[in-house]
């Protein structure tokens, strides 16, 4: 992912309240190619104002952490989109920051190239696996024959909108789907609709439960990882000038697998990768909490 | 701001607010999140701020300088130890 980054002329870096010497160690580890920034003093996180101030400076070893994010920016530095979630497990996928800063360059779908007389429909995951807490698309494609429309919202009283829903299932979190800008569409009787022409992508982010991780008795748990199957169904109804189709209903299965997030760790037997020495970079985080109390008996002296 | 700290026992992790599992408790040690509205530094629309940190050597290292003039993706993740 971070190859197709780079072809498409946009840079990725990653900064944290680490050292850089565990930021070495964690590329080393897990052959990172983008930059890894350090920022053991927090000032760049102070200086974004997301410094994460409800951990107190006595708890020095993770004093300093941001709420974590991301920002895309475009070619002359200003930010085009922002991502922060509430909770620190989720995270954006590559896919969801990489069309945040290409917009509208990217995704473009082929139009249909043979006449169609009915509404296709085409459902895939927008990356190459789901991982626990990582956010990435349920893309639903809809084709739509010339001369018909689909609706987005509003829609007159009677008309079914166009939107997705999503089984209810084990461990599966859906976010709001997002969708394409409708185009106004004007009848003889001068009413305007608000529909979808063409072809009409639906993103829905979603992510999964679960996680690969040690408790702290030594608990290993892989919960919801490994094969599973996203079932949705993509509510719509199709219209031409004169006359409106029954609403349709089409369900479909995207078959999914669900891979462990590569995180730090402390060279737990199960974690997948190169070992890093995470005890030993621990060790150095909980160490800032007696440095920093040395520093403030100096200061005092 | 108020601290999520919704948690529910699960054999030895602990289930937060959305479900997910960890061995950390929420609201302790490094599981502090927000419930609501938070600080998420500057806007859509606003230049980035200068970001001068540290690479992987130690080193000195500008995000303005090093992606010249090409879009950029930042990422403030939580930590590479934990």
């Amino acid at each position: 992912m971070y190859q197709a980054m780079r072809e498409a002329g946009v840079r990725l870096y990653a900064i944290s309240y680490d050292d850089p010497e565990a930021l070495a160690d964690f590329a080393d580890a897990h052959e990172i190619e983008y930059p890894l920034l350090a920022d053991p003093e927090s000032a760049v996180i102070r200086a974004f104002g997301i410094l994460n101030t409800f951990v107190p400076e006595e708890e020095a070893e993770y004093h300093g952490m941001p709420f974590p994010g991301a920002y895309v920016t475009d070619d002359d530095g200003t930010i085009v989109a922002k991502f922060f979630e509430n909770n620190q497990i989720f995270r954006p996928g590559p896919e969801r920051l990489l069309r945040a800063a290409l917009g509208e360059q990217v995704e473009v779908p082929e139009p249909a190239t043979v006449a169609i007389e009915q509404v296709e429909v085409r459902a895939f995951l927008d990356g190459p696996h789901l991982v626990p807490g990582l956010v990435r698309d349920l893309v639903i494609e809809l084709s739509v024959p010339e001369g018909q429309h689909l609706y987005g919202e509003p829609v007159p009283a009677g008309l079914v909108p166009t939107h997705v829903t999503f089984d209810e299932e084990d461990g599966l979190v859906v976010k709001a789907t997002e969708f394409p800008p409708t185009t106004p569409h004007r009848l003889a009787t001068g009413e305007e609709l608000h529909v979808f022409e063409g072809a009409v992508v639906l993103r829905t982010p979603i992510t999964v439960l679960g996680g690969h991780g040690r408790g702290l008795d030594g608990t290993e748990s892989t919960l919801g990882l490994g094969p599973r199957v996203v079932r949705a169904t993509v509510h719509f109804q199709s219209c031409d000038d004169h006359a409106c189709g029954l609403p349709e209903r089409v369900p479909f299965e995207v078959p999914v697998t669900v891979e462990p997030a590569i995180i730090g760790d402390f060279g737990g037997p199960s974690m997948r990768g190169k070992k890093m020495h995470g005890g030993r970079h621990m060790r150095r985080l909980l160490a800032r909490r007696d440095s920093d109390h040395e520093t403030d008996e100096e200061n005092r002296a | 701001m108020e601290l999520q700290d919704h948690a529910e026992e699960a054999g030895a992790f602990w289930r937060d607010a959305d479900g997910f599992l960890s061995p950390v408790r929420p609201g302790v040690g490094p599981r502090r999140d927000p419930v609501g509205d938070f600080p998420t530094g500057p806007a859509v629309g606003e230049r980035l701020p200068a970001v001068v940190a540290l690479d992987t050597a130690g080193q000195r290292f500008e995000i303005e300088v090093d992606r010249a003039g090409q879009a950029a993706i930042v990422v403030f993740h939580r930590s590479a130890v934990w």
